[in-house]
């Protein structure tokens, strides 16, 4: 096993060795931040940060829906109604708005391939 | 109205809705998808979420518990703005695993495990059977609605009949539309299709409702809210925990109620329409909440003291004599609770067909899969009689439960139920270190404790949970007492239940997940989905085995059907550039075949089916360490390789290094052997001459002797030369014998100083200065001390001779090292060329220097001779400033020889 010509602790061996020194050298599962390029086109970077507001957005919806718990009691259900809908009509406009933008790229792209729904 | 036109309205509603799915099946068939494939038709698809507890519940829960209904619509709204984050990722992995339920999305993840499948597939009938008996209770009780009381053969009211006849037509269509085929996709375009025109039906027909009421009933939207705050549930009490707990519980539910698995996932045909129904679903639940607070409000008005709030969608119609708004109104209920029937028979039937049915049979037809004969008969014939059995379940359920005092609740119960499978779904979508047997503890964890808490106690005190056991306890032990675990109390019963098991079951799902170690298909399932947007993962399924093509043919005819199979086969084997049906049955082929299959019968299944005829299992521990041990050996036959060639790098350069030191040596011989002719030949002309000279006579004694003396000189050094030669040759081949005795290193230092003092007059102003420590040269040895004297007498007689120093110095340094005595020689001349380094203790080599003739070449190479014999060396030290030598001769024998001699 540690024949090879590195050393059995050569960072080209694809064994781990037995410890480490410090937490500083132990390989982190899945750190593969180096893969990854610093700087991105101007297109790229935007459409991360949709991607990024996709994901916020129902933490985000569900900070204002689980609002009413602290003020309901001394609003009717009327006040309630009203509330809840305007912020559901904001939640649909802002997810129809950024299903827009992370679909520009399908629609920019040439017929979409055949729907046989078959992926071989 | 009359009750009769209702009933026939409903049979053309009925025969409207075959119509539609038979169109779209038959438009699929021919001409492909098409519109049929829509955004639109995936969004309105999704509505099987809004059964009848939504059409006419949610009227009913407003009335009762205010804006609290609308906690069932928010949870979806919120799991579908994010989209991105999850629903996306379930889709995907649906689509490239060929998932076709709930269940096999579990089993798949988790190894194929076919024993989570079956575990899901209970936990979703119990789920699930409740639930379709409130469909059918809100179908006959909406039929109750428009009943004829004096009618004396039938009676609609009565679930015996109606409840029966329902789900008799619901199977129906469900069989005819959901098991008509067995395709590899496992999309079924004719019920979406049905259940898309349900979902318009249901939608148009609680609006026109809604809007009659507001504008036709109230005066307008803002007459309406002073109407909600004059009414019953003007208050808002909101209870946070039921609040918060509601929202999670439909988001999780939404995620893992069978039905909305198969339309969100199963029937997906393009992820692109995700990002549509992320708003258009959201938006068609908002649209179906709006109204319900304003026709509770105007029901409780309006309506008697004591009407059920649950038909007000009808009753408020009906009381205001809208007999046709009314009529709409019951066929949007009517949709409502068919479409989730259908949907929920269809998902189910898949899992009873795929996880239970289809191993029994495989294990009972144990040389099963490779028999020719049609598996897809089998499937679909489970299919059919797993739809029957569901829907009887549900009807059995409905008669027997007590009506709907009992129902009423069921729906929120049944969807805890169903959330149980949330910490498998999601770890096992985001967390590489979920395992088989963590999904197994945290699923039958926290099916038991919402058994246990909430469902069982549902059945009333006559059922198996009795008031006994709710005040006191299972077994009197009282921590345990079903609505107050661990002696938390005061909570709601069902937030009760939805904490208890979620965290339960996530904190059983992770323990045992963490302490327990995966298979490796598990580990492999785990990173492929897990890791499902990088397509990076080489790791096949299945080795190359023995599986014969025609025995994977002959099965995959059974399960695909024989043309599709065959399409399968020749299309491989032409990729694979062979002719016919037969490919190559190559790990990759294996894969896509396995896929395939599971389309139809389920991940688990189909990896059993191709593994009877692929060979036992795909991955066994064995394989692994093989493709490890593989790897490790090429990795060190590559070490060999590389130490291999940079051994005979070695080689060559030491080849090359002899081979220019023999070019040097073979320069040298030539130069050695015209000087070694000249230096015999001089010697022997002037003998030659001279002795003539004497022949010839007539010459002076004086010049006789003078004569004869030269002559006499020449001789010896001929001799010398000649011993030389003589010495070395017996040196080289061993016959020397040495004297070995004990010996003082001073005394034959200064004998060789003494010798050479005495030899060497041929530099005149030949005192050259040497520098000694005699202190250190104070060393004993056991040795042959004439031949080591003979050694340095030549290293001093070299450095006299050939130092080029205007003041030569030679200095002699004693050293023990390493159990060896080292004695260097270093002079203060130019040294030795580096070139000739090499060469210096070669016979015959002699630098070309000439200044000093008589020397033929040997001393060196006798030396070295000389120093092997006696275990030591000798070898030239560069970098010193001068040339020198470095003689070491070995100690520690030398003691030891010393102590045995004393």
């Amino acid at each position: 096993m540690s024949g090879a010509p590195g050393g059995p602790d050569g960072p080209q061996s694809g064994r781990l060795p037995e410890r480490w020194d410090s937490w500083a050298e132990m390989p982190l599962d899945g750190d593969d931040r180096s893969r990854v390029p610093l700087f991105l086109g101007r297109e790229i970077y935007r459409r991360r940060r949709i991607m990024d507001a996709a994901r916020l957005l129902p933490a985000f919806g569900t900070a204002l829906l689980l609002l009413p718990m602290l003020w309901a009691h001394d609003h009717g259900t009327a006040a309630g109604a009203v509330y809840t809908f305007l912020v559901w009509f904001l939640l649909i406009f802002a997810a129809a708005f950024l299903a827009h933008r992370l679909s520009e790229p399908l629609r920019k792209s040439a017929p979409p391939p055949d729907p046989d729904g078959r992926e071989h | 109205m009359s009750f009769n036109l209702l009933v026939a309205v409903s049979l053309i509603y009925v025969a409207f809705l075959f119509g539609v799915a038979a169109f779209a099946e038959r438009r699929t068939q021919r001409v492909g998808g098409g519109w049929l494939r829509t955004p639109l038709v995936y969004t309105l698809s999704l509505s099987v979420y809004c059964t009848a507890w939504t059409f006419y519940g949610a009227v009913g829960y407003a009335a009762r518990s205010g804006l609290e209904f609308i906690t069932i619509y928010l949870g979806p709204t919120l799991v579908f703005t994010g989209w991105w984050l999850l629903l996306r990722k379930l889709v995907r992995v649906g689509r490239s695993q060929r998932i076709t339920s709930i269940a096999d999305m579990i089993s798949s993840r988790y190894g194929k495990s076919n024993g989570l499948g079956v575990l899901v597939t209970i936990l979703a009938v119990i789920g699930t059977t409740p639930y379709i008996a409130l469909q059918l209770q809100s179908v006959t009780l909406s039929f109750g609605v428009f009943a004829n009381p004096d009618s004396e053969f039938w009676d609609p009211a009565n679930p015996a009949s109606t409840g029966l006849l329902v789900a008799f037509g619901l199977a129906v269509f469900t069989i005819i539309f959901g098991t008509r085929n067995l395709n590899s996709s496992e999309r079924h375009h004719g019920v979406v299709m049905a259940i898309a025109v349900e979902a318009v039906v249901k939608l148009l027909a609680l609006l026109s409702v809604g809007i009659f009421v507001v504008w036709g009933l109230a005066d307008g939207p803002a007459d309406m809210l002073t109407r909600i705050d004059n009414s019953q549930i003007a208050g808002w009490e909101i209870q946070p925990s039921r609040w918060a707990g509601l929202i999670f519980t439909s988001a999780a539910a939404i995620l893992c109620l069978p039905r909305m698995f198969q339309v969100i996932v199963v029937e997906n045909d393009d992820e692109a329409h995700l990002a549509s129904a992320s708003w258009a679903f959201p938006l068609y639940l908002c649209l179906m909440s709006l109204f319900v607070v304003p026709i509770a409000v105007i029901g409780l008005e309006q309506m008697p003291e004591g009407a059920n709030p649950d038909l007000f969608v009808l009753t408020l119609p009906l009381k205001e004599e809208w007999h046709g708004l009314a009529m709409f109104a019951f066929l949007g209920g009517f949709s409502s609770a068919t479409s989730m029937v259908i949907v929920a028979a269809l998902a189910l039937a898949t899992m009873v067909s795929n996880h239970v049915v289809m191993p029994l049979y495989l294990r009972r037809h144990k040389e099963g899969a490779v028999v020719s004969g049609d598996v897809r008969a089998v499937v679909l014939q489970a299919r059919r009689f797993a739809i029957i059995a569901v829907l009887l379940f549900g009807y059995l359920y409905y008669r027997f439960s007590g009506g709907s005092a009992a129902l009423a609740s069921i729906g929120l119960i049944s969807f805890v139920g169903v959330s149980q499978v949330l910490p498998a779904l999601l770890g096992g979508l985001f967390w590489r270190g979920g395992t088989r047997a963590g999904a197994a503890a945290g699923l039958i964890t926290g099916f038991t404790v919402w058994a246990y808490t909430l469902f069982l106690p549902s059945f009333g005190p006559s059922g198996p949970i009795g008031s006994q056991i709710i005040e006191n306890g299972l077994f009197g032990f009282h921590w345990l007492r079903p609505q107050a675990l661990f002696g938390v109390e005061g909570m709601d019963p069902l937030i009760h239940t939805l904490f208890w098991s979620i965290m339960l079951n996530t904190v059983a799902y992770c323990w045992v997940s963490i302490i327990s170690f995966p298979t490796p298909l598990e580990r492999l399932q785990g990173a492929q989905v897990v890791n499902v947007f990088e397509h990076t993962l080489g790791a096949r399924g299945w080795t190359r085995g023995s599986a014969e093509a025609e025995d994977l043919l002959m099965m995959a005819q059974r399960i695909l059907g024989s043309s599709e199979a065959q399409a399968l086969f020749h299309a491989e084997a032409s990729r694979q550039g062979k002719v016919g049906y037969l490919p190559d049955t190559t790990p990759e082929f294996l894969d896509l075949l396995e896929r395939e299959l599971s389309a139809s019968v389920g991940a688990a299944t189909a990896h059993a089916m191709v593994g009877q005829i692929a060979g036992s299992s795909s991955i066994l521990v064995e394989d692994l360490i093989r493709v490890a041990d593989e790897a490790q050996q090429i990795l060190e036959y590559s070490n060999q390789l590389e130490t291999q060639s940079a051994e005979l790098e070695r080689t060559a350069r030491q080849l090359r290094e002899a081979n220019l030191k023999l070019t040097e040596l073979s320069i040298q011989k030539d130069a050695f052997l015209s000087q070694i002719s000249h230096e015999l030949r001089t010697p022997m002309t002037s003998i030659r001459a001279f002795s003539e000279i004497l022949r010839e006579g007539g010459m002076t004694a004086e010049e006789t002797g003078r004569f004869a003396g030269i002559i006499h000189d020449e001789a010896i050094r001929l001799t010398r030369l000649l011993d030389d030669l003589l010495e070395l040759s017996v040196l080289e081949n061993a016959q020397v014998s040495l004297s070995i005795g004990p010996a003082r290193l001073v005394d034959m230092i200064d004998r060789a100083i003494a010798a050479t003092g005495e030899m060497i007059e041929i530099r005149a102003d030949g005192a050259m200065r040497i520098i000694r420590d005699r202190a250190r040269e104070e060393v004993s040895l056991i040795t042959d001390s004439d031949r080591l004297t003979q050694v340095f007498i030549n290293l001093i007689g070299n450095a006299r001779k050939y130092c080029d120093a205007d003041v030569p110095v030679l200095k002699i340094r004693v050293r023990q090292s390493g159990g060896r005595l080292v004695v260097d020689f270093i002079d203060n001349g130019s040294g030795i060329p580096a070139r000739s380094q090499d060469i210096i203790f070669e016979k015959f080599s002699r630098l070309s220097d000439q200044s000093a003739a008589g020397g033929a070449g040997l001393g060196l190479a006798i030396c070295r001779e000389i120093m092997t014999r006696l275990g030591g060396g000798i070898e030239y030290l560069p970098g010193q400033g001068g040339a020198a030598f470095r003689v070491s001769v070995p100690l520690a024998e030398a003691r030891g020889l010393v102590a045995a001699a004393s």
